[in-house]
């Protein structure tokens, strides 16, 4: 569209604006386009394939242009849309709000876009599948939780559709419930995540209790106007709304569900756990990003923690997850699980950034929101690339059994190669400019973790270069991939239409805007956006070129020309530990089951003894106890009842009269 | 030194406590009459504790209703029943422990609260023996509850006749 | 005086004494169908009492009887319930091989006594009317007294519940004879001295003893499980919802209407009750394989939750403990629905026998699964609100007292153990592998009825609770709260 025409439509939907109605409203559409697709899917569609497929995309596709418009139209603005009075309560003032701000819109681009790709793409990827609407029909509903997450404005209203999220993730991963593996899988990416919403839900307590407020933009105005606001609870609080991003965002120690939740279909992975709702973890530390730039505070018994402060908590943390994911992605051979360690490594990344960028100088967590947006791109690529691969390949998931696909599938090839050089930072495509931002970033405000991030590119380079090479290049190793072709067009379009962000949204001035949002005074560092790392800091862009060079040579150097991974050999060891993923679910399973059969021994013996027959085991033998204990059951209960029952009594006298 | 009325009191309450002792664990006889005929007795000292609280009409009634009408009718079913002796209830020694265990303990707590309790003052007593002053607060005062129980007594009625009848259509 | 305040209670009565005469001539073909009646006659008793039958808050019969907003919340939740509970029976009919009609008329005098408890302001009304519903659930539990399981059910609670109920008439005539008077408000006035007065502790103690057997409060929740294992599901039902809730009603009444300042000094007390009955009730539900039995472990569970809003002693926990009850209906009513849905093919309380319901009646199993999901406490359903509004008190009383720091942690402790049985029985609807040759389960009408009611509840008070908490924040208007606590945090932010 000519520039001149675009701006002509701006000025004209803005008019329609100030004319009394009001434009942002649109976003409640935005929001409940998708669910009310679903529900009309649910009740008129859920036999017609071509009319769930109609509603569903249509829904999402609606969203992601009204999102457009809302973009175009306010751009970084922040706007509250007309609040919908949901607790109109004193004290609990929690209306359901929805806000626009920079940060919103573009996350809400993402969301929907990468959305309406991989729709599409499942069109022709679920093909043969007997659940097909019902399939369409989760989806939309995801993508309205996943919305909510994005536009509430307060943090009830966040925390009720993140409850959302987490159940039709629940739906997605466990979709072919008749495979046992899926419904562990499920089970353990939903009772995982709920350990860490428990400590989200404690922090909104805290917050609200604190600040007396649950909307957001209150929260800013009360730290604003008194940084002490939140009391010797402020780090803890942060540390507990962290939780509820470890969960989403699978952190270490509760990274566990993510790789097995690959048992869900190739889109659900590309969609929900690669591009947006593990992102949402790191979103919502932006969004309430308030929270981690306040001084450190810790209630007097947990004093000794002194000047510990949340965000170095969190960037810790994400650093040693985007490590330990990035050791463990070097020996996988399953492509999906390559690629979910990558995912896991780089949400380490972004929360590494996100911690990184409280400790600067006018705190700014933009470099780890930049790198999100990339990522969601370029990393759905790569996953819908690696569904086509599976596809072609009759469901075949290892890359030692593949090769040679360069020429069967060229698309697919071209394609995948764009995401990937986007992942390992090559100058040019995406990733190279967001990494560099986190670069910059992380040498600002901690030298030791910028030395991390460099190694974790390095090894992601790595592992990335080593699965291209591997299934791309090189001879046929099996039947399957010798037979292999190339995608139909629904499947093969998605992917082209990926490609394109995944390499070009760099050249836009996004990472300038993103920052712009968090710090109203920021400037951009001048100059062409393509060469910007260079003249911001130099010394950052050096390293990012560094560790891209340095993994391409070696993971050339190891596996060109090889049909067997010759890393197990040489590393022994350690490479079977990080085949066996570092042993983490053996070591949990050694700590859960133990912990629950105990308590449940507990439970047992509670019933057992405390109901069925206090006072009698003492008195007679064990050996007649069971004879005993039948009878007591019949008749002699109800004084053992009536008894404690007058038992009770004294205690509770005790208790009150002292 | 006690009055007269004070030693009667202490009679009469500990005739009440034995005699229901004997009614709920009798140690020579497990015959139910025997039990049913210890209620009356215990009944008929509260009845003697009525009259100490110049409670006359209430003590009639306790003489009439319970011990009359009422276990008449307790003696009829137990009659009826006419249980063989091994199908008795037994009192194991350890049920009769943990009982006088509990009634120990709470006995204990009330002496404790009352003897740390102010008398109350003899003007405090403001229902007498008469019948009518009775009949003002049952039927006035208390008239809702009163009228309440009424629906109660249909209820149990409905019930038993439910629970005992041998075949409802 | 103003008598036509008990309309409402009168209306009830007649409709039941009418149910019991019909039935002398109707065929007993058409008992379901007087059922539908009783259900649909006790609708326009709740529409007409919420407004034109009783247009005026006052107080009757010497001020023992009080209709405020308190009572008229409690009274619109139980006349709800017994609706629900007529149609569940006529569901569950198949079932109960005699007395339906005599079933239909026993309901509405609990429903009776609980309407009268909603209003109670004297400790004798009090009693009367927990007396009635207590001799009613008397036959209700053991109605099906074929079966040994119903019997045994019936005859503990009518011990138990015999010995509380002595307990609390000895504790009632320790307050008379220390008071003076069995009026609440009359009591109240006087408080300052009875505080001091170990007599008048004793007795309020030993009432205190009686409305803890009612909400299965421990130590007195031990007969709940037994119970709710053995009588009829309309019969739990009704006792876990109606029962319960005037337990909780008067609880308030006397809590924060007669002496609202020894309670202050009682909430150590009823912070240790509400901790313990919820580990217990969580722990002891774990290893359950019977569900009814599970769903009693559940009740000793969720009254420690909302003893946790009674403990904070104030006026949001008071008005979360309403909120929770009104969630709490619908939720429990709509699980027991299912099992009476479930009675004429399912023949055990197993959780085992629910194994496959997800393929046999998708639309049972979604709704025992909402349900579930719901005393889960999981967004958006009405149960996870609840549980929202019961902490936001508790975190608002530890502001002033840190102890409820460790009580928050027994909730959550209870809340994670729910999430492990309650998942468990959904584990074995759409996980479980259902018995070979069974047929898919036809729901009848009025049960589709009372389950949409219900799950509708279930999920617009989770999605739009501000109704709901308006009403139960007016109605708790008129309850007093020990002066010691400085007003709340978040009206003080206001």
């Amino acid at each position: 569209m000519d520039a001149h025409v675009a701006h002509t439509a701006v000025e004209a939907v803005k008019a329609v604006g100030d004319s009394g109605t009001k434009l942002q409203d649109l976003a409640w559409a935005v929001l409940f386009f998708p669910l009310v697709c679903a529900l009309g899917t649910l009740l008129f569609a859920r036999k017609d394939r071509m009319l769930a497929v109609g509603f569903n995309i249509g829904g999402v596709v609606l969203s992601f242009l009204l999102s457009f418009v809302l973009f175009a139209v306010y751009g970084g603005q922040r706007i509250d849309c007309t609040p919908f009075q949901w607790l109109p309560l004193e004290g609990l003032n929690a209306t359901m709000g929805l806000h626009l701000d920079g940060l919103t819109t573009v996350m809400l681009l993402v969301v929907t876009g990468v959305a309406s790709l991989v729709m599409i793409f499942s069109t022709g990827y679920m093909k043969d599948d007997p659940g097909y609407c019902r399939f369409f029909m989760t989806l939309s509903l995801f993508v309205f939780s996943m919305l909510g997450i994005v536009l509430a404005d307060n943090l009830v209203m966040l925390f009720v559709f993140w409850e959302l999220v987490g159940v039709s993730s629940y739906l997605l991963i466990g979709f072919w419930h008749e495979k046992p593996s899926a419904g562990d899988a499920c089970k353990k990416a939903f009772l995982t995540n709920r350990i860490g919403d428990f400590g989200f839900m404690l922090g909104i307590l805290l917050v609200w209790a604190a600040c007396g407020t649950v909307n957001i933009g209150g929260i800013e105005l009360a730290i604003a106007k008194d940084p002490h606001v939140l009391g010797a609870t402020a780090s803890l609080a942060g540390l507990l709304i962290f939780m509820g991003a470890m969960g989403k965002s699978a952190q270490f120690p509760l990274h566990i569900w993510l790789p097995d939740a690959m048992e869900g279909p190739t889109p659900v992975s590309a969609l929900i756990h690669a591009a947006t709702m593990v992102a949402a973890g790191v979103y919502m530390l932006c969004r309430l990003f308030v929270l981690y730039t306040v001084p450190a505070a810790w209630p007097a018994s947990l004093d000794f923690l002194g000047g510990l402060n949340a965000a170095t908590v969190i960037s810790w943390i994400g650093g040693f997850t985007a490590l330990l994911a990035a050791l463990i992605a070097i020996q996988q051979n399953d492509i999906k699980r390559i690629l979910a360690y990558s995912t896991l490594s780089q949400l380490g990344y972004m929360v590494m950034a996100v911690g990184l960028g409280a400790g600067l100088a006018t705190p700014n967590p933009s470099a780890g929101m930049y790198h999100l947006v990339t990522h969601a791109a370029f990393k759905a690529l790569l996953f819908l690339g690696a569904g086509a691969v599976i596809h072609a390949c009759h469901h075949e998931q290892d890359i030692w059994k593949m090769g040679g696909l360069r020429e069967k599938m060229p698309w697919t090839f071209a394609t995948f190669g764009v995401g990937t050089l986007a992942l390992v930072g090559c100058p040019l495509f995406a990733g190279f400019y967001s990494k560099d931002a986190i670069f910059a970033t992380a040498l600002e405000s901690n030298p030791v973790l910028f030395g991390l991030a460099v190694a974790i590119a390095c090894m992601t380079t790595f592992y990335m270069c080593r699965l291209v090479i591997v299934t791309f290049f090189g001879s046929a190793r099996t039947e399957s991939a010798d037979h292999a072709h190339e995608v139909a067009g629904s499947m093969k379009w998605p992917l082209v239409a990926l490609a394109v962000p995944s390499l070009m949204i760099a050249w836009l001035p996004l990472g300038d805007f993103l920052a712009g949002h968090f710090d109203a005074h920021y400037h951009s560092h001048g100059g062409d956006v393509l060469f910007g790392p260079f003249n911001h800091n130099a010394l950052a862009a050096f390293f990012g070129l560094f560790a891209f060079m340095l993994g391409v040579s070696a993971a050339f150097a190891v596996y060109w020309g090889r049909s067997k991974d010759p890393l197990p050999a040489k590393l022994g060891q350690l490479s079977r530990a990080m085949r066996n993923k570092f042993y983490f679910d053996e070591i949990y399973e050694a700590i859960v089951v133990p912990v629950h059969d105990a308590a449940a021994a507990v439970a047992d013996w509670l019933d057992r003894w405390v109901i069925g027959g206090l006072g009698v085991r003492g008195v007679t033998g064990v050996a007649d106890f069971a004879g005993r204990a039948l009878r007591l059951v019949q008749t002699g209960s109800i004084q053992t009842y009536t008894f404690l029952f007058a038992a009770g009594v004294v205690v509770v006298a005790l208790l009150a009269l002292k | 030194m006690p009055e007269f009325t004070d030693l009667l009191f202490y009679g009469l309450a500990a005739l009440t406590l034995g005699f229901g002792f004997l009614t709920v664990a009798n140690p020579f006889s497990r015959n139910p009459v025997t039990n049913a005929m210890f209620l009356v007795l215990t009944i008929i000292s509260m009845a003697g504790l009525f009259v100490l609280l110049h409670a006359f009409f209430l003590a009639a009634i306790q003489v009439l209703v319970y011990a009359g009408a009422v276990m008449v009718l307790f003696l009829f079913v137990i009659m009826l029943l006419d249980l063989p002796e091994e199908n008795r209830r037994q009192i194991k020694t350890l049920t009769l422990g943990l009982g006088t265990i509990a009634v120990a303990a709470i006995a204990g707590i009330f002496i404790k609260a009352i003897s740390h309790a102010a008398p109350l003052a003899a003007s405090d007593r403001w229902l007498d023996g008469e019948t009518k002053p009775l009949g003002k607060i049952l039927f006035e005062t208390y008239l809702l509850p009163f009228e309440i129980l009424s629906l109660l007594l249909l209820v149990a009625m409905v019930g038993v006749i439910l629970l005992s009848k041998k075949d409802l259509k | 005086m103003n008598h036509s305040l008990i309309t409402t209670e009168i209306l009830v009565i007649l409709l039941g004494l009418g149910v019991l005469l019909a039935d002398l001539w109707i065929r007993p073909e058409s008992r379901p169908a007087l059922g539908w009646l009783a259900a649909s006659l006790l609708g326009c008793i709740l529409a007409l009492s919420l407004g034109a039958l009783t247009p005026h808050d006052g107080s009757a019969f010497g001020g023992m009887y009080v209709l405020d907003g308190l009572a008229r919340y409690f009274k619109g939740f139980f006349l709800l319930a017994g609706i629900l509970v007529i149609l569940m029976t006529v569901e569950f009919r198949h079932r109960l091989p005699v007395g339906l009609s005599e079933f239909f008329a026993l309901t509405l005098f609990a429903l009776a006594g609980m309407l009268f408890a909603a209003s109670a302001n004297d400790f004798i009304l009090m009693f009367v009317s927990l007396e009635l519903i207590t001799v009613t659930f008397f036959v209700l539990n053991s109605f099906q007294r074929a079966r040994l399981p119903s019997l045994e059910a019936g005859v503990k609670y009518l011990i138990l519940g015999g010995v509380a109920s002595a307990f609390m008439i000895f504790g009632i005539a320790l307050i008379f004879g220390s008071a003076n008077t069995t009026n609440f408000s009359l009591v109240a006035a006087q408080q300052a001295q009875l505080a001091a007065n170990p007599v008048f502790l004793t007795g309020l103690m030993l009432v205190l003893v009686g409305l803890g057997f009612k909400i299965a409060a421990f130590p007195f929740h031990l007969w709940a499980p037994d119970v709710y294992q053995g009588s009829p599901a309309p019969a739990t039902a009704f006792l876990s919802v109606g029962s319960k809730a005037a337990g909780f009603v008067l609880l308030l009444r006397v809590l924060f209407g007669a002496v609202p300042q020894i309670t202050s000094q009682w909430q150590v007390l009823l912070m240790v009750t509400a901790a313990i009955t919820i580990l217990y009730g969580s722990l002891c539900a774990l290893p359950q394989r019977n569900f009814k039995r599970l769903l009693g472990y559940s009740s000793i569970a969720n009254a420690g939750y909302l003893l946790l809003g009674v403990a904070a002693e104030s006026r949001t926990g008071s008005s979360a403990v309403l909120y929770y009850l009104g969630g709490y209906f619908f939720t429990v009513l709509a699980i027991f629905t299912v099992l009476c849905s479930l009675s004429s093919t399912i023949d055990n309380d197993e959780i085992s026998a629910l194994n496959g319901l997800g393929r046999r009646s998708p639309f049972l199993a979604a709704a025992l699964s909402i349900g579930l999901v719901s005393l889960a406490g999981i967004p958006p359903m009405v149960g996870f609100f609840g549980k929202f509004q019961l902490l936001a008190a508790v975190l608002e009383a530890a502001r002033l007292a840190p102890a409820f720091y460790v009580l928050l942690g027994v909730a959550v402790v209870g809340v994670v153990l729910s999430l492990y049985y309650y998942f468990n029985v959904i584990r074995a609807m759409y996980w479980g592998d259902a018995p070979a040759g069974v047929s898919l389960i036809e729901v009848s009408a009025p049960a589709r009825i009372a389950l949409l009611v219900c799950l509708a509840g279930v999920l617009y008070l989770g999605i739009a609770p501000g109704g709901l908490l308006r009403l139960a924040d007016g109605a708790v208007a008129g309850l007093k709260f020990s002066p010691a606590h400085a007003p709340s945090v978040v009206t003080a932010a206001h």
